[in-house]
């Protein structure tokens, strides 16, 4: 009866689920009209509400699908038939899935392959992007309408439910005053990892709680449960076990366990005022810790500072104060490894804030300083050469770029697509190959080390570009690739890849914070 | 016993809506709960089609513990509430379309004759029908596939006289091959058919009986006297709305007998001129078993 089941919904829901299909094609269309630069402008606005309509209209059908047979309350027809409940669960999940998430695989797989995807990248990518959005957001609408009766109530509940969560959030953040460990930082996929683990655990329950006994009042309980340990997870994700995840799942090179990281001498640690500190500390002290950085064999690699968690701890092994940043100075996380390919390796300047209270107190005292270090290891891949006049380049992992003079014929621009997960670093360099001359190379990391793609972006095609300058932008005067040279130009893109994710250690011990 | 009602209570929260109640339905018969609103003829309902489950006591429906209701039983169980949600967005011929696999038994000429006797507009939404239609709709669904139990949960509540009728006429043209459980306060649309009552009251049945045993056991008796009595009567508990005007004695004798009628009244009372001992509609043994029922309770 399953087939059953699902014609009669397919009768019954064929306008709501052509209008959902129609709003994920007609999303795609918006991204592949605005292309690699998001062009035209006007069409802009449209490029960022569709994605949000597209995820409403799936989470729209789920409900409208589970609420022609609502499970709470008595007066239900189909609950004085014959009908066998697993068979409705099952004939739900096959309508959801073939008329829910069947036109968003269309669309997806439209998308990429418009934009010129090869068809495996485009299969993975729309597959990754159903796989995400069944987890994401079907599973916990399916759970929500389940235990409500109809559209309003499956509003108001999703409503309160993330009122709920935000307030819990809100409130936690405001109590610790510590941003959340792996926010900001490449292992941040793990969050919907787990958030999507949580759901799918919750709807294990509620599902055939539900379909099988009606235990709507219990479902709802742990609905409710489940949310307060969403907010839980978003805040509350561990480092240390992440991080360990992370390390067992993405690549380890036997050259990077080589890795040392050694605290400078005493004599060149340096402390200054600040007003501001990374960790939301206004009234703050600046300390400088040179670290110096070697093992490192291949001088193309770049390392990237994961987060760096710092204890200062008293004589009697009381922790007095910590915290953890995931920069060395300045917001930057990246250290090229040029330099430190020679035996003597490298100076990295790792800031510290304190506060001034904790001075105050300790500052006089012998105290140990701990800093564990999360650092990666990413070497480049075959760069990706493109030229300026608007041809299309690509590479084997997914990666599309183009470049163009900008609309002023002044600068470059360049635009990259990847329906996968980015790069997490990458070096942009204008070159002119027949005179040999290049521009300085421009770098930029946003760390994503998710061995596949998941979570919800607002576009299933990520883009991300850089305005390459061809002159200097305080005095104009031409760079060596200047304006003229430009359009005979190429611009040669080099991603990155993780090698390594390591852990390493250093302690200061029996420093004054005064004597520094 | 096609159903069997076992000392079942139900309780909501702290309020009992069904205390300690005990019903046998012998197959064939149309029987009837009947009983004030709030009275717990619902909720006994709903505790048969296992919609909602019961606090206490056992209650068998077609031989199967009602908690353990399945397909098969369902199968063989035709129901109709008068607050039946039906699905809204599906049209009727698409709705009974769909139901048919569901049901072995299901007659599609019967179901024809139905639509017709009926007269649903295949063709519109259940959504846009009105609520007698919707009802009518219920019925149709419900009788189809000739169920054996036929459970009504007021289901003439809010229809026009002529809608009543043309259940009733439906309703009446397959008692012969279905028991009927109906609970209804309409009890002039029910009289003509039933064949069992129970009354129920604050969630207590006060009793049940084959509606031709109470036609003969209840009587509305009026005695004229020689003289008005004198003094206090001592009358028996089955003696109901006992009223003494002049010379007139009236009363509802709930354990009528031909037989012995004679010598009970004249234990009570002397001086009998003449005795009229009426049958009682339904309406009238309801309304005054109900009220009845009533001031005792108030009473306690």
């Amino acid at each position: 009866m399953i087939w059953h089941i699902f014609f009669k919904d397919c009768r019954v829901l064929w306008k709501i689920a052509a209008l959902a299909g129609a709003v994920h094609v007609v999303n795609s269309l918006v991204s592949i009209i605005l292309g690699p630069f998001m062009q035209p402008d006007q069409l802009q606005i449209l490029g960022y509400i569709f994605p949000y309509l597209s995820m409403l209209s799936l989470a729209a059908i789920v409900a409208a699908t589970v609420h022609q047979e609502p499970i709470p309350g008595t007066e239900q027809d189909w609950l004085v038939r014959p009908i066998v409940r697993s068979d409705l669960l099952a004939a739900k999940f096959l309508f959801i899935l073939l008329i829910g998430q069947g036109p968003l695989l269309f669309a997806d797989l439209l998308e990429c392959l418009a934009l010129g995807f090869h068809i495996s990248t485009s299969f993975e990518a729309a597959i990754a992007d159903g796989v995400s959005k069944f987890l994401l957001i079907t599973i916990p609408v399916f759970g929500i309408a389940t235990v409500t009766r109809n559209m309003t109530e499956t509003i108001v509940g999703g409503i309160g439910l993330v009122l709920v969560c935000a307030v819990g959030m809100l409130v936690t953040s405001l109590v610790i005053k510590i941003p959340a460990p792996i926010s900001g930082s490449g292992i941040e996929w793990l969050r919907s990892v787990v958030i999507a683990a949580l759901f799918a655990a919750t709807a294990s329950l509620v599902l055939p709680l539900q379909y099988l006994r009606r235990r709507t009042r219990l479902s709802r309980g742990i609905i409710a449960i489940s949310a307060a340990f969403f907010a839980f997870a978003w805040m509350f994700v561990p480092w240390t076990p992440s991080y360990a995840l992370q390390q067992h799942l993405g690549a380890q090179r036997s050259e990077s366990s080589s890795l040392e990281f050694r605290v400078a001498p005493r004599s060149e640690l340096t402390r200054s005022p600040a007003n501001t500190g990374s960790s939301g500390h206004f009234d703050a002290l600046q300390f400088m810790l040179p670290i110096r950085v070697t093992g490192v064999t291949d001088p193309r690699a770049i390392l990237l500072l994961d987060r760096a968690h710092f204890r200062l701890i008293d004589a009697d092994g009381l922790i007095l104060y910590e915290t953890s940043t995931h920069s060395f100075f300045e917001g930057r996380a990246r250290i090229d490894m040029t330099a430190a390919a020679n035996g003597e390796g490298l100076i990295a300047q790792q800031v510290l804030y304190i506060p001034r209270s904790v001075y105050v107190e300790a500052g006089d005292e012998p105290v140990n300083l701990q800093v564990n270090y999360a650092v990666t290891v990413l070497s480049p891949v075959t760069p990706l050469r493109v030229n300026v006049n608007g041809s299309v380049a690509k590479d084997s992992s997914g990666l599309s770029c183009i470049a163009r003079n900008d609309s002023k014929d002044a600068d470059v621009d360049l635009a990259c697509l990847t329906p996968l997960t980015p790069p997490s670093c990458v070096n942009v360099v204008l070159v002119h190959a027949p005179s040999g001359t290049h521009n300085a190379a421009l770098d930029a990391c946003r760390p994503n080390y998710s061995p596949f793609p998941f979570g919800l972006p607002i576009h299933l095609v990520r883009r991300f570009g850089a305005e390459i300058p061809t002159s200097d932008p305080m005095t104009r005067s031409p760079l060596p690739v200047g304006p003229l040279l430009a359009k005979a130009s190429d611009v040669v893109i080099t991603p990155y890849e993780t090698q390594a994710h390591i852990t390493r250690r250093i302690v200061v011990k029996n420093i004054r914070l005064s004597d520094w | 016993m096609i159903v069997e009602f076992r000392n079942v209570t139900k309780l909501y929260g702290r309020h009992c809506a069904l205390r300690d109640f005990s019903v046998n339905v012998p197959e064939g018969s149309a029987f009837a709960l009947v009983g004030t609103n709030g009275a717990g003829k619902t909720t006994a309902i709903k505790c048969l089609m296992n919609l909602i489950p019961l606090s206490h006591g056992r209650l068998s429906v077609l031989g199967t513990d009602s908690r353990l209701l399945s397909t098969r039983e369902f199968s063989r169980i035709g129901y109709v509430s008068e607050n039946q949600a039906l699905p809204r967005s599906i049209r009727v011929g698409d709705y009974l379309r769909y139901l048919r696999p569901f049901y072995s038994t299901w007659d599609i000429e019967l179901e024809q004759r139905l639509i017709r006797q009926l007269r649903l507009p295949e063709d519109r939404k259940i959504g846009e029908l009105s609520h007698g239609t919707r009802v009518k709709m219920a019925l149709a669904c419900a009788l189809s596939f000739r169920p054996v139990l036929l459970v009504l949960d007021e289901p003439f509540s809010g229809l026009d006289p002529l809608m009543r009728d043309e259940l009733t006429d439906t309703l009446m043209a397959q008692l012969e091959e279905t028991t009927v459980l109906l609970s209804s306060h309409e009890l002039s649309e029910i009289e003509t058919f039933i064949t069992h009552v129970a009354f129920l009251d604050a969630g207590r049945l006060l009793f049940q009986d084959p509606i031709a045993d109470l036609s003969d056991r209840l009587r509305e008796v009026r005695v004229t006297l020689t003289a008005a009595p004198v003094g206090a009567l001592q009358v028996p508990p089955e003696w109901l709305h006992v009223r003494v005007v002049g010379n007139v004695l009236s009363f509802v004798d709930t354990n009528f007998s031909d037989g012995s009628f004679g010598d009970r009244l004249s234990s009570v009372i002397s001086g009998v001129r003449e005795v009229d001992a009426q049958p009682m509609g339904l309406r009238h043994i309801f309304t005054t078993l109900a009220r009845a029922a009533q001031r005792q309770e108030s009473a306690l």
